[in-house]
C-alpha cells in the first residue's frame, strides 16, 4: 500500500542520490586524510582536487570533470528515460 | 457537489485575439519583455549570480580540459589531458571507490530514511520534537559533524564510541579508518546520518499525502496482515 503510492518519489530520490553521492569529496577530505589506508577512500571529486591544488595541473583536473560531468549527466538521462515511460 | 467549470485558457494582456484565427497571435519578443519589464528586472541579479558563477566557470572549465598552461603559455592539445588522467592507476581505484561508496550509500541511505519516514508517521506524540530529531545532522555544518565522527565515533583505541560500544556487546573492534576495508563503510555511515534528514521529510511528506481510505480498504482486504499500517 505504501510502496505504489510513493513510486515516484522513489524513483526520483534514488536518481538524486545517486548523482549526490558520486560527488563524494569532504568524505574522504576529512574522515580519511584525504586518500586513506592503501587508497581505500580516494574519490574521484577528491582526485580532482588533488590534481587541481597539489600536482599543479589545473587542464587535467578539467578533463577529470568534464568526464566526471558525461558520467553524471548519462544518469539522469537514464533517469528522465524512464520517468518519462511512467506517465 | 461542486459546480465543474470549463478551464479557462488565461489570455495574455495586451490585444484581443482574433475571432478569425483559431491560432493565438505571436507577441514579439521585444513587447514580452516590455509587459514584463520588472519581472526581468528581478531576474538580472539571480542570472548575472548563476552565469558568473556557474555557466561561465563550466565552460571555462570544458575549454581548459582541452589546453595546456606552461609558465603562463596556453597551447591547444586536444585530449592530451584526457589520455594523461586515464592513464594515471588512481584514476581507475577512484572510479571504483566512487561506485562502491554510491552503492553502499544507496542500499543504506535509501532504505533507512524510507523506514526512519515510516515509523515518524506512525508517532502520535511529540511528532515535532522527533522529526527536529532527525533533520539536525543536516543543520549541522558537514565539516564539524565529520570531525565529530572522526575523533569521536571513529576512535581506532577502545576509548572511540563505537569500539566501546563493540566491546560492551564483546565482540570485536574495529581500526575504522586506519583499516582499507573498514574505510568505505564508515565513511558511508557517517554520510547516511548527515543526509538522511532531507530524504526522511520528502518520505514523509509523501506518506501523509496518501488518503487513509486506502489504508481502510487495504485493512478491509487483508485483515491483521499488516499491510494496512500506518492508521
Amino acid at each position: 500500500m505504501t510502496i505504489p503510492q510513493t513510486r515516484l518519489i522513489l524513483a526520483l530520490l534514488a536518481m538524486l542520490q545517486i548523482v549526490a553521492t558520486m560527488q563524494l569529496f569532504i568524505e574522504p577530505l576529512i574522515l580519511a586524510n584525504g586518500a586513506g589506508a592503501e587508497d581505500s577512500a580516494t574519490s574521484v571529486a577528491y582526485l580532482i582536487y588533488q590534481h587541481g591544488f597539489f600536482q599543479n595541473d589545473l587542464n587535467g583536473a578539467a578533463a577529470l570533470g568534464v568526464i566526471m560531468l558525461v558520467v553524471l549527466a548519462g544518469f539522469s538521462a537514464v533517469y528522465v528515460r524512464l520517468t518519462a515511460k511512467q506517465d | 457537489m461542486a459546480i465543474t467549470t470549463v478551464p479557462q485558457i488565461p489570455r495574455k494582456a495586451g490585444r484581443p485575439p482574433s475571432p478569425y484565427s483559431a491560432r493565438p497571435q505571436r507577441t514579439s519578443l521585444g513587447r514580452k519583455l516590455r509587459d514584463n519589464l520588472t519581472g526581468h528586472a528581478f531576474l538580472i541579479g539571480a542570472v548575472l549570480c548563476f552565469v558568473v558563477f556557474s555557466w561561465y566557470p563550466m565552460v571555462r572549465g570544458i575549454v581548459m580540459s582541452f589546453q595546456r598552461t606552461r609558465r603562463g603559455e596556453t597551447t591547444w592539445v586536444g585530449w592530451d589531458n584526457y589520455s594523461r588522467i586515464i592513464a594515471d592507476p588512481s584514476f581507475w581505484t577512484a572510479w571504483q571507490n566512487t561506485f562502491y561508496f554510491t552503492v553502499l550509500a544507496l542500499a543504506l541511505g535509501y532504505v533507512v530514511p524510507f523506514f526512519v519516514a515510516i515509523l515518524l508517521n506512525e508517532f502520535r506524540h511529540a511528532k515535532g520534537y522527533l522529526r527536529i530529531l532527525v533533520y539536525l545532522p543536516v543543520m549541522l555544518p558537514p565539516a564539524s559533524a565529520l570531525f565529530l565522527f572522526k575523533f569521536y565515533a571513529y576512535d581506532p583505541s577502545e576509548a572511540g564510541l563505537f569500539n566501546a560500544i563493540l566491546k560492551a556487546l564483546h565482540l570485536p573492534t574495529s581500526q575504522w579508518m586506519q583499516s582499507p576495508e573498514m574505510t568505505m563503510p564508515a565513511m558511508v555511515v557517517a554520510s547516511t546520518w548527515m543526509n538522511m534528514g532531507g530524504a526522511v521529510l520528502i518520505y514523509l511528506a509523501s506518506l501523509q499525502n496518501i488518503p487513509g481510505e486506502l489504508y481502510e480498504a487495504a485493512e478491509l482486504d487483508a485483515p491483521g496482515s499488516g499491510v494496512g499500517s500506518s492508521t
